[in-house]
């Protein structure tokens, strides 16, 4: 008989409800998703450095999904909440018939493990669904060819989404058990009956708050923009604590200032249903105005992790892929010296200079001009000259202001030349008391576009130097800026050992790459076997393939979480509001039919209840869509410093994803409560 | 006199096969314009059924309901709202008043709903306040006002359309003797003063003999018929009781 009761009461409730178990099912789909990635590159042709991200991706998703599970259980006791306290009447029903609370928590248990049974099944087949298209997009993502199209099913996928799910719902199992004993047969009894407390404030007070908190806002706004995204400090804190207040006073006191604005004009309110819809919205905002406010932030977190995320990856992608001029660069880095074992401070590139000595890329050369696959190579010196970016005397960019002491290193024209000549650009001349700015790095390369502008004269091995040009580009694959100078003024400087050595390569066949790679692992392993660091020829290198892959991995990631973390935090705000909306649905169903027998006819309803909903959804965006614009314009602000970001080209994709699903979400919102008003 | 609502062998029977109840069963009359009738009869006597066909809001199974000569019983649903709208007046046993608005604002709803121009509502809302007494509380919220005060308002929202007829399903049901009283002392003046046309469904013969003509349903049928004529208040009061104890005494059932 009890499972009879909870069969029929899902079954009931599923219809009003379609919402909450596709909200339930999405989750438990997109978390088998993500999860199930590790599984996807089944079908991949890949190389053993993109399986080695592709576990490391899967590793930083794993632990993500965490997040998202307490996310969406946070969800799912705040629904269950909901809908517990909406069938008050009915378990009060069963009290009174003798029904004990151990018995009624049954009914509860059933009704919840029958939901979450049919939400893991649909979910999960979802899931498994798909996954089968989100192989394409994973393929994209790590920029691999699928060898063929085979059907991706993954067990551990499944078995995390049913254990992490399982986890939540015997919380709210719990939850429900805590609900019920606290209940008092009375207040179950008089549930329907009693009036619930309608929070009725002065309208006046409520449209100054409603100012007030706009105020609020703009200040916030000011701090953030003036503070920018990069320091976390007091000005950057009051703005989020100011952001905070003004949301949550805005959905305090915006019924009022609704109500008191549109019910100055008469003709506005005394139309139609106008007034019944303002009061209406006035009253749900009211009563909900804290997660009213929540959602409105988490929002603006969605639209900023998803936008700064597309954004992000754009950047870095290109970044990246600009900076990998050479195939292969090695570069000679500081040994010890004798019995030198006290760590010194590293910025310090005089002392630096003078204790420690340098690997000798000469048995490197050796190697490499023997080596079958290498096309051709060239070595690059970089020279100490003492010169820092202070010494440019042009005021480095606010939040740079670090680089003022660090050291800019010394390339003589001929070695540059090399360099270029290596893969194939333009070389370059100097005359005597001339020098040529060099760098591929955002803020660098407008910092030493500035140097020239303003001509600033440097002193290197005791001449006095102009700038002459800037010029886009690295004497290897990892590097800031140099300074590149005639190859008279090196033989002229204090010292002409170099601080650092660069061996840069071509290969004759890049597709050999692998090959040549194993031979450099090998030469390197030699030297490292015995721990003789000194002896080692050199200290690091970087290859362009390393590098793409490493830009593929950041993407990948980038673009995961973006997605991940953005569905889950859109699909829980909007869940929210929709649940809140069907609730009072069903709630004012009788205030409908009243208006009904006052002779409001079906599109006039309709229409009242669209645009109530509508505006309960919009309120949240709008602001959430405000604060998503200052915010992004101080994450903008403060990445152009470091590197440009197109927000605008973000933005596409971002409204697309957020409208997309919140109009979903609305939609069904409308059209469950359409046929609980309307339901006889 | 001007028949305002005729009623005509109107049927409304439930269940199926084997199992039909007769809630009304073959029904005729008649009300004037300007009447004030009112409807008795015990629980499940179908006096609320037979309300409900006259309201639009049930729909007859048999017979013929002519509202100002139109017969509602062959109207399309889309055009059901807009009858009512135009020539229906409610009043409920709970008021149904709605608690996010004003007493201003609700009675207004009701002029709003008819798509009445915004700058007559004002003075419309304001002279059927004040026919029912009630002008000192129309800036307050239905939490705010007594029961007696929300039926009023609830009474001002029905007549502020000007009506063809106003129905009253059990309006005294839910207040006090005090507050029934200056109710029905209303009603009264509505139906004297603006020749308000109202039909009062109640179980209350307190209730019933302000009405200046009663109806006696039983099982279905019309069980009786009286009018109040020249008699006083007290003495009509006398003959309802009459009527009630024959019926046998079940009135207060409900």
């Amino acid at each position: 008989m009890l499972t009879k009761l909870a069969f029929k009461n899902v079954g009931k409730s599923i219809k009003d409800f379609t919402v909450y178990f596709f909200t339930l099912a999405f989750g438990v789909c997109v978390f088998y998703m993500f999860n199930s990635i590790y599984a996807q590159q089944a079908m991949f042709d890949m190389t053993e450095e993109k399986t080695q991200s592709v576990t490391a991706i899967c590793e930083v998703l794993s632990y993500v999904s965490v997040f998202v599970a307490v996310v969406l259980g946070f969800l799912i006791v705040y629904a269950n909440g909901f809908f517990i306290k909406r069938r008050k009447k009915e378990l009060g029903i069963y009290m009174t018939l003798g029904m004990g609370k151990g018995k009624i928590s049954f009914i509860l248990v059933l009704e919840t493990s029958v939901i979450a049974i049919a939400a893991l099944v649909v979910g999960i087949l979802g899931g498994i669904f798909l996954s089968q298209f989100m192989s394409v997009f994973t393929a994209k993502l790590f920029e691999v060819d699928m060898t063929s199209f085979q059907f991706v099913f993954s067990f551990d996928a499944m078995l995390k989404s049913i254990i992490y799910f399982g986890i939540v719902f015997l919380v709210v199992i719990l939850f429900n058990a805590i609900l019920i004993s606290r209940f008092k047969l009375i207040d179950l009894i008089y549930a329907g009956r009693k009036n619930q407390n309608l929070k009725i404030r002065n309208t006046k007070v409520n449209a100054i708050l409603c100012i007030l908190s706009l105020i609020i806002l703009g200040v916030a706004y000011y701090l953030i923009i003036d503070n920018g995204m990069l320091y976390i400090n007091e000005k950057f804190l009051t703005a989020i604590v100011l952001g905070i207040i003004g949301t949550v006073l805005f959905f305090f006191s915006l019924s009022g200032l609704l109500t008191v604005l549109i019910s100055r004009s008469k003709k506005l309110y005394y139309k139609n249903l106008n007034m019944f819809v303002v009061r209406q919205l006035g009253s749900n905002i009211n009563t909900n105005f804290i997660s009213i406010s929540v959602v409105s932030i988490v929002l603006l977190l969605t639209i900023g992790v998803f936008s700064s995320g597309y954004g992000l990856q754009t950047v870095f992608n290109d970044m990246l892929k600009s900076m990998a001029s050479f195939e292969y660069s090695f570069q000679s880095g500081i040994v010890y010296k004798g019995d030198k074992s006290d760590f010194i401070d590293t910025d310090d590139g005089a002392a630096m200079y003078e204790e420690y000595s340098q690997n000798d890329l000469a048995d490197l050369e050796k190697f490499i001009s023997k080596n079958e696959y290498v096309k051709d190579y060239a070595i690059c010196n970089q020279y100490y000259a003492d010169v820092t970016y202070a010494d440019f005397g042009v005021e480095l960019p606010e939040g740079f202001e670090m680089m003022n002491d660090q050291t800019v290193l010394i390339v003589s024209v001929s070695d540059f030349n090399k360099a270029m000549r290596l893969i194939g650009r333009e070389e370059i001349t100097l005359d005597d008391g001339q020098y040529a700015l060099l760098s591929n790095y955002s803020i660098i390369d407008s910092y030493f576009q500035s140097v020239q502008n303003a001509n600033s004269k440097i002193k290197v091995g005791g001449k006095t130097l102009s700038p002459v040009k800037w010029i886009n580009g690295a004497v290897t694959d990892v590097g800031a800026g140099n300074i590149i100078v005639p190859d008279s003024i090196i033989q002229e400087m204090k010292t002409t050992r170099p601080y650092y050595q660069i061996l840069n390569l071509s290969l004759k066949d890049e597709t050999k790459e692998k090959k040549f790679e194993q031979q450099v692992r090998e030469y390197k392993d030699k030297y490292s076997e015995d721990n003789n660091y000194e002896k080692e020829p050199f200290m690091t290198y970087y290859s362009k393939v390393e590098i793409y892959n490493s830009s593929v991995t950041t993407k990948a990631l980038l673009s995961f979480l973006a997605i991940y973390l953005g569905i889950v935090f859109m699909v829980t705000c909007a869940a929210i509001l929709a649940i809140q909306q069907l609730t009072q649905a069903s709630e004012n169903k009788s205030r409908y039919e009243l208006l009904a027998k006052l002779g409001a006819d079906k599109k006039m309803l309709n229409k009242a209840l669209f645009i109530q909903i509508l505006c309960y959804f919009i309120f949240p965006l709008l602001l959430g869509v405000l604060h998503s614009v200052f915010g992004l314009i101080a994450v903008q602000k403060t990445l152009s410093e470091i590197a440009f970001i197109d927000i605008g080209a973000t933005l596409l994709p971002t409204g697309l994803f957020v409208g997309v699903l919140y109009t979903a979400y609305f939609l069904l919102t409308y059209f469950s409560s359409k046929t609980i008003i309307h339901k006889k | 006199m001007e028949t305002i609502l005729k009623v005509e062998n109107l049927q409304k029977y439930y269940g199926g096969k084997g199992n039909i109840t007769k809630a009304v069963d073959n029904i005729s009359f008649q009300v004037g314009k300007g009447e004030y009738i009112g409807i008795m009869g015990a629980s499940g006597s179908g006096k609320t059924t037979l309300l409900n066909c006259i309201s639009t809001i049930d729909c007859a199974t048999a017979g013929s309901i002519f509202i100002n000569g139109i017969d509602i019983t062959k109207m399309r649903s889309g055009e059901i709202s807009k009858f009512r709208r135009d020539y229906l007046g409610f009043i409920f046993q709970d008021f149904n008043l709605l608690d996010t608005l004003t007493a201003y604002d609700n009675i207004a709803l009701a002029l709003t709903i008819m798509k009445v121009p915004a700058d007559e509502i004002r003075p419309r809302v304001e002279k059927t306040a004040e026919l029912l007494n009630i002008t000192d509380v129309l800036k307050k919220y239905p939490y705010q006002m007594s029961g007696g005060q929300k039926q009023r308002v609830a009474s001002a929202r029905a007549i502020v359309t000007n009506p063809a007829l106003v129905l009253a399903d059990e309006p005294t049901g839910a207040l006090d003797s005090k507050s029934a009283k200056m109710l029905l002392e209303s009603f009264d003046r509505l139906n004297t003063q603006v020749s308000a046309t109202i039909l009062m469904v109640t179980h209350d013969a307190f209730a019933a003999s302000y009405c200046k003509r009663i109806l006696f349903i039983k099982d279905g049928k019309i069980f009786n018929e009286i009018i109040r004529g020249n008699e006083t208040r007290k003495m009509f009061f006398d003959r309802i009781m009459e009527v009630v104890s024959v019926l046998g005494g079940e009135l207060d059932a409900d």
